[in-house]
């Protein structure tokens, strides 16, 4: 069992710091004598040295990183006579040289050519084995942090860095998760999220925050952004077939920073961040009806209101919103002798989020994370390399009750309605303030924002990820590879609300307090065994064959408390509570077990052909049943190698490479999905039994295969790349939680292989190198990728609906993922008379001359303005509901189903997502570089603006735009044209919630300055005057500027948030906003010194 | 020589992992050597259930499914009446209020719906199994026989008494038409049915607490049944004499040591309520409240009934001032500090009483009725009529008043005439309709009434 005591982790981190940062390093240095080379990496075209390229020693274990001085050492045991040796790094051309070893210290010296195209880049793919990128058929992609731009998380260095990969931030709090998607959704009901593996084993990628605050946080974000060497990206099912069930939606691997050869390197960085909430929360407005109100509320506004005159008071950005700040100070240090090289990272991040007000209550949204991270590589022989990582994080995360949620912070600040505000419990204190208890802000349903504001949900993390790494050359043509690994989560959730919360005597919601507690470990092992036997046939042809086999282990334990109704104040323990008692638990343990071979065939080295395939086995369907079997292939040709081919190339191509894959992977049901159950459900009299799952004997894995045909090509010494790869999905077996009829006793869906969906993109990339000079370099870069998935049949199972009736996302046959279905007011008649749907109708329209679109009574057609007039004749008030009902919206049939509230209105899944920027660097002391990120061709659902601006009686409809059509519609001064004027705006834009989605789907396209980061590298001489080898300062920017058309304040909030994994509105809902909050501005100042 | 012998094992170690894992891949694709069977420690397969000593789980269960689908449902119902008025942020429930009930994409109708149909089918399927453990002779109580069926004979009155029409045989993937709104009297048959199974059996066990209820609730079962019918009826007295419900009444208060202030009710727990539940939404989020002609609105605070007595309008006939019968029931069912588990009376002494009355009234007994209807009254220690000057206003507030939260007012609304200052014209309740099989059974049952969202009563 963990303990979390805030202390601790830092004496535990300052200990290993202790150990692997001195005691190593002397234990290193201790062994034998041996050959030793040194040198420098340097950028070919600036002479700007090249930190953290690879040198290493070809055909052996033996390799060295480069400091920030572009110098590396390598010392090799035992050496003598002339090696080959390699350096390379992302973004250049890999460089091989000779060296003759003597008892002398050698040195080699690099100049690497920029490249655009990484074809010799060495990745870890699915065999586990290192291939270079050009022997394979499918996209892996490489992303490394950027060097100059800090990464406040896991999640931070994925978005917006490659085609396909798509980043889903749920909204602007601190600590908010982001959900990760590769080439969208290969499942209905399963996770989409890929999975992730760290130094080779799986880990715990999970999300959500199981107390009542609405806000789910991502467990990749435990891992430390600044030990991240590169991660690997493996998009879908024909680059993932080998991680066999659950790689379906692609794989990411991440690769921790290993030590180098050489003295202790130390550096340490400090950096402090301020936030803040772009202020794009729209105004609370309002109007008085009259005098008295006025003069009642004069005392809260400071001024005097005029009647039916709209004001307004932008209670958000005064009231909740704070300057956020956070400082992280990470310290790190590598180094080692030939026999063992080390890394050790630090890192500790406090963030107080620009959310909060602490003279409304303690509710905030804080992050505070301590992290510790270990490498150790040891080379015992020649032939023995054993890595051994190590990394353990203590976070805690404060949020509020906020997104869409009726006792939210922000929800309800969004709701409030000023013409309401009274301190009839108090006087009033100053603007919206009262002395005692009151309604300051004018809040008309379920709790004030100061109630809110006392409610608090922490989440306490304890992890600790261990991975040991075995890799034996038993001969020049078998190497053995064993990686074990343990990850474990100990997770706490408290949602808590102190005795006598209800401080302004409002609230009805457990004014005794409430307390729920969760906890939940969490273990992964991994267990991954594997032999390789490369061998040469001839001088042409070479094979490279890997088998082995994989077993993952998750095992889940969750209990879980809550009780209401404390006896006194101070209280905050759950068994202290006297009402609404519950306790659970619940136990899940899942394995997954599978062989894979591959075999891959090159001809000299430009055409490799990939056969390869797994065989699965997994606790959803039992050791009595059978496997699954996922073959793949792939064949990759670098005509620009061949021979033959390279002198006919056109002289401005460089290089030119083809690629093809295909394959196949899954994802299997739930390890219980396949039973009849029946689920604890106690009475006042006793433990009892009701119906849980139907089950079904004969689930099987959903089935994903994937093709996908491609090319790169480099121009212009491959200054100038092209990347493009076109690719297609079908997912057979579908797994679809299938509703039976509920009258049939079972309630719950119950998962059936009986769909398909389909789905095909494209991903586009350009990058180019357009300034290569001594003093100045500039590179440009531009992704895309493209996006169509259609589900193609359900089965015969009803059309599923994604969340609660507000939501209008559906799961459809025949329609795009993501479909949102609303009414649809009738439109204008086309000339020559309406249109005819497709069951044959005439779509119902309207004559813009002398009606409106206002079935007026229900009366089955377009009132007329006549009718209208005389209705108009005395003033109305949109909030009574006998007034509503006679302004009812004239729908229309546009699909011919029959079903006037469900009416195809798009889908909100971007067709186009993708990023640009640029890199520049001048001289050897000025580095800047940005990142905009796009996304095109999708709706999004404003729920918040529906609600703000509707004609609901008791919260919202606080909008100028609504406020101002209900004034004039209430306002005796107003003629009976300017109020039909007003219910022809009311109709046509904002007549909202009562019709569920009507006027709700708005164009969420938008481009974000995401990055934009600007470093200051102090000259060698500069840093000596204070001690460093190197010393840095990058000034940076986050989400600093976004272009939308979009009304709400932030295409990329939505009502959701990271959730736990695979339930409908978790894949599905992401272009819902309910009250999300806007992404925020971060600034950041950073301090690297390097010693 | 050592590094040359250990290279020729290290070759020889290679072939045999080559070996190996080739082999093992072959097995792999014959059988399954992980371990990957785990174990479910979280719920019961079914399976098990053939044990006889669940059988009080199975009981229990069903009790608790029963009362988990009447917290769902009485949300719509209630709000549908003038018992409780929409105060708070969602549209559907203020469609209720507004009289608007037929409509089938009602999220609350949809979203009780399926626990009412759980309880139904568990309610067979319950009966079912105990009735095999009785007769193989392995079940242990015969009181959880009883109450099995008092648990059924609960969810098919409730049926019976809300919706329009319902989906009966369905059984788990296998769907059944609807029995039509003309059919719905078999509710009250199944559950009289029921009741006559277990009234032996209880008398049998000499609980004279389950013969009460079993008695108690055969008497609502043919009650309810010919006030539905009244109910629908468009012309005629709406009061009702069925001998079988007065005799089962009667009966129901001669069981020994009935007191006039029994009653049986449903008590939820935190663990057994629908996911939008009666209390939650009342006394927790704010969404509802006793209706308005029944209590005072705080004006600072419209969410919630002034505390205490002060916050009753709802006057007492005979003695002019605010009804003490209608604070205790708004104090029991309708307040904060009830928070969700507001208990859900079933059957009481005081309707049986009510049902006496009415007969006698109907009988033109007014004397009778007089004296029975004081009887109710008695109960809340409240000084009776004088004189019957309108009999049937006078059973219309007695069993608004004491039978409020109970589930009967719908349709004595529409029997007695009664309308909801608040239902607009034009909507369902105008049409004496009652809740409709909802959007989500018409989408996955196509012998279900279709259109999805076509009303078939409004």
């Amino acid at each position: 069992m963990f303990h979390f005591r805030s202390g601790s982790p830092g004496r535990w981190v300052r200990r290993a710091m202790l150990v692997v940062g001195v005691l190593l390093p002397s234990w290193a240095f201790a062994q034998g004598r041996s050959a030793t080379v040194e040198g420098t990496v340097r950028d070919g075209a600036s002479n700007r040295p090249l930190e953290g390229a690879q040198v290493i020693v070809v055909g052996t274990q033996t390799g060295a990183v480069t400091n920030a001085q572009g110098q590396y050492r390598l010392v090799i045991p035992n050496g003598a006579g002339t090696v080959q040796l390699r350096a390379r790094t992302i973004g250049y051309a890999q460089q091989t040289k000779p060296v003759t070893l003597s008892g002398e210290v050698a040195r080699v010296e690099f100049t690497l050519a920029q490249s655009s195209l990484q074809l010799d880049q060495v990745v870890v793919t699915g065999s586990g084995q290192a291939t270079e990128v050009k022997k394979l058929g499918n996209t892996v992609a490489i992303v490394k942090p950027p060097e100059n731009m800090p990464m406040t998380d896991v999640s931070n260095v994925l978005q917006g860095r490659e085609p396909g990969l798509v980043g889903l931030p749920s909204g602007g709090l601190t600590g908010e998760g982001t959900k990760i998607r590769i080439r969208g959704n290969a499942s209905l009901s399963q996770t989409n999220e890929p999975i992730i593996f760290v130094d080779g084993i799986r880990i715990n990628a999970g999300g959500g925050q199981p107390a009542n605050g609405n806000i789910g946080s991502s467990r990749l974000d435990d891992f430390d952004p600044a030990s991240i060497e590169r991660v690997e990206i493996l998009k879908g099912a024909a680059a993932a077939t080998l991680y066999g069930t659950e790689a379906s939606n692609g794989v990411i691997q991440i690769f921790t920073k290993r030590g180098s050869v050489g003295a202790p390197k130390w550096n340490i960085s400090l950096q402090q961040d301020a936030m803040s909430f772009p202020d794009v929360v729209a105004p609370n407005a309002f109007y008085v009806k009259d005098q008295t109100v006025a003069d009642r509320v004069a005392p809260i506004l400071g001024y005097k209101p005029e009647p039916f005159t709209v004001y307004e008071e932008p209670l958000f950005r005064d009231f909740l919103t704070e300057a956020g700040s956070a400082t992280t100070i990470t310290a790190q240090v590598q180094g080692g002798s030939p026999t063992v090289t080390y890394f050790a990272s630090v890192r500790n991040q406090t963030e107080d989020g620009p959310f909060g007000n602490a003279k409304l209550g303690p509710s905030d949204d804080v992050a505070r994370r301590q992290q510790a991270t270990v490498n150790l590589q040891l080379i015992p022989t020649s032939k023995l390399r054993v890595g051994l990582r190590t990394s353990y994080t203590n976070s805690f995360l404060r949020s509020p009750e906020a997104n869409n949620n009726i006792y939210g912070s922000n929800s309800l600040t969004f709701m409030a309605r000023p013409e309401f505000a009274n301190c009839n419990n108090s006087a009033p204190a100053g603007r919206f303030e009262c002395t005692g208890a009151g309604n300051p802000f004018g809040n008309q349903a379920f709790m004030t924002v100061r109630e809110s504001m006392q409610q608090l949900n922490d989440q306490q993390v304890g992890r600790y990820s261990g991975a040991l790494d075995l890799q034996y050359t038993a001969s020049e043509q078998v190497t053995l590879l064993l990686t074990g690994g343990y990850d474990f989560t100990s997770q706490q959730d408290v949602g808590f609300s102190p005795f006598g919360y209800n401080i302004d005597l409002f609230t009805v919601q457990t004014p005794f307090g409430t307390r729920f507690v969760r906890n939940e470990r969490q273990g992964v092992i991994t267990v991954d065994a594997k032999a390789a036997w490369n061998r040469a046939f001839g001088e042409s042809l070479t094979s490279s064959f890997v088998s082995g086999l994989q077993v993952f282990n998750n095992r889940t334990a969750a209990a879980s408390g809550s009780s209401t109704d404390f006896p006194g104040p101070g209280i905050a323990v759950v068994g202290a509570g006297g009402a609404n008692i519950s306790v659970g638990e619940n136990f899940l343990t899942s394995i997954n077990g599978g062989y894979f071979a591959q075999e891959q065939l090159s001809y000299r080295d430009y055409l490799t052909l990939t056969v390869g395939g797994r065989y699965d086995f997994s606790s959803a369907f039992g050791a009595s049943a059978g496997g699954v079997f996922y073959p793949k292939t792939s064949v990759s040709y670098v005509v620009s190698d061949h021979p033959m081919i390279q002198s006919k190339l056109p002289g401005f191509l460089s290089t030119l490479r083809l690629r093809a894959a295909w394959g196949q992977s899954g994802r299997q049901p739930g390890a219980f999905d396949k039973f009849t159950t029946f689920t604890p459900l106690a009475s006042e009299l006793g433990a009892g039994l009701s119906p849980a799952n139907l089950g079904n004997p004969d689930l099987r894995p959903e089935i994903s295969t994937e093709t996908e045909v491609g090319f790169e090509a480099g121009l212009l010494n491959n200054r100038l790349s092209l990347e493009f790869t076109s690719w297609q999905r079908e997912v057979n077996d579908l797994l679809v939680a299938q509703q039976f009829p509920l009258s049939g006793g079972f309630r719950a869906t119950q998962l059936n292989n009986i769909g398909t969906m389909s789905a095909n993109g494209l991903e586009m990339g350009v990058k180019w190198f357009a300034l290569q000079g001594q003093k100045v370099s500039a590179d440009l870069f531009f992704n895309a990728a493209y996006l169509k998935q259609t589900l193609t049949d359900l089965g015969g199972a009803p059309p599923l609906k994604i969340g609660y009736i507000r939501y209008r996302g559906f799961l459809k046959e025949g329609f795009p993922l993501g479909s949102l279905f609303a009414p649809r007011l009738a439109q204008a008649c086309p000339a020559g008379g309406p249109a005819t749907n497709s069951a044959g109708k005439p779509i119902t329209c309207y004559n813009p001359a002398s009606q409106v679109p206002i079935n007026f009574n229900g009366q089955g057609s377009a009132a007329t303005t006549d009718q209208l007039l005389a209705y108009f004749a005395t003033p109305r008030d949109l909030k009574s509901s006998a007034v509503q009902s006679a302004l009812k919206p004239l729908l229309a049939d546009y699909d011919g189903n029959g079903n006037l509230a469900e009416q195809f209105v798009g889908d909100g899944i971007p067709d186009w997502t993708g990023s640009f920027g640029f890199n520049v660097a001048v001289g050897r002391n000025w580095k800047v570089s940005s990142l905009f990120e796009y996304k095109r061709g999708f709706l999004i659902q404003n729920l918040t603006g529906a609600f703000r601006e509707s004609q609901h009686p008791s919260i919202g409809s606080n909008t100028r735009a609504y406020s101002q059509i209900e004034a004039t519609l209430n306002n005796p001064a107003s003629t009976p044209q300017q109020r039909l004027d007003a219910a022809t705006k009311y109709i046509l834009e904002h007549r909202r919630l009562i019709e569920n989605g009507l006027n709700e789907q708005q164009p969420g396209d938008f481009t974000r300055w995401r990055e934009l980061a600007v470093t200051w590298i102090a000259s060698e001489r500069f840093a000596s005057t204070i001690g460093a080898k190197n010393f840095s300062v990058t000034a940076s920017g986050r989400n600093l500027l976004i272009w939308t058309k979009y009304p709400g304040s932030d295409p990329e909030a939505n009502a959701i948030g990271r959730g736990a994994g695979g339930a409908l509105d978790q894949n599905f809902l992401d272009s819902t906003d309910a009250f999300g909050l806007p992404i925020p501005r971060r600034f950041s100042l950073s301090f690297n010194y390097g010693f | 020589m050592r590094h040359l012998a250990s290279m020729r094992r290290l070759g020889s170690l290679s072939r045999l992992v080559g070996a190996a894992l080739s082999g093992a891949l072959l097995v792999g694709a014959c059988a399954n050597p992980f371990d990957t069977d785990v174990d479910n420690p979280n719920a019961v397969i079914e399976e098990a259930l053939g044990n006889a000593a669940g059988a009080t789980s199975l009981v229990n269960g069903l009790g608790a499914s029963v009362t988990r689908a009447l917290t769902g449902i009485y949300g719509p119902y209630h709000t549908a009446t003038d018992e409780l008025t929409w105060v708070g942020s969602r549209e559907f429930w203020k469609n209720l209020d507004d009289g608007d009930i037929s409509d089938p994409i009602n999220e609350y109708t949809d979203g009780a719906f399926p626990f009412v149909a759980e309880a139904r089918w568990l309610a067979d399927f319950t009966v079912k199994r105990v009735g095999e453990f009785a007769t193989a002779g392995t079940l242990r109580n015969p009181k959880d026989r009883v109450r099995a069926h008092i648990y059924g004979a609960v969810i098919y009155i409730t049926i019976g008494d809300m919706f329009e029409d319902f989906v009966l045989g369905s059984d788990r993937t296998e769907a059944a038409a609807a029995v039509g709104p003309a059919n719905m009297g078999v509710t009250y048959d199944s559950a009289v049915a029921m009741l006559d199974r277990a009234l032996p059996i209880a008398v049998s066990t000499a609980d004279a607490e389950l013969q009460r209820q079993v008695l108690g609730l055969r008497a609502r079962a043919k009650h309810a049944k010919a006030v539905r019918a009244k109910a629908k009826a468009t012309s005629g007295s709406p009061l009702v004499a069925d001998a079988g419900a007065t005799a089962d009444a009667k009966a129901a208060l001669a069981v020994q040591g009935t007191p006039s202030t029994w009653r049986f009710r449903l008590t939820p727990t935190v663990n057994n309520l629908a996911g939008i539940n009666v209390g939650f939404e009342m006394n927790n989020r704010g969404e509802l409240r006793a209706g308005n002609t029944f209590v005072n609105v705080n004006p600072a605070q419209p969410i919630v009934p002034i505390a205490g007595i002060a916050g009753i309008k709802m006057l007492d006939p005979v003695t002019g001032v605010a009804s003490t019968t209608v604070a205790a029931a708004i104090d029991a069912c309708c307040r904060a500090a009830v928070g969700n588990l507001s208990p859900m009376t079933q059957v009481s002494a005081r309707e049986m009483m009510l049902i006496i009355a009415e007969a006698e009234l109907a009988a033109g007994n007014t004397a009778n009725f007089l004296a029975e209807i004081n009887k109710s009254r008695a109960v809340d220690a409240l000084p009776g009529y004088a004189a019957v000057t309108n009999g049937v206003t006078m059973l219309e507030y007695e069993r608004k008043v004491q039978l409020y939260f109970h589930g009967r007012r719908l349709a004595d609304m529409y029997r007695f005439g009664v309308a909801d200052g608040r239902w607009l014209t034009g909507n369902g309740v105008r049409a004496k309709c009652f809740l409709p099989i909802p959007y989500l059974e018409r989408l996955t049952n196509v012998k279900a009434p279709q259109p999805t969202t076509q009303r078939l009563c409004s």
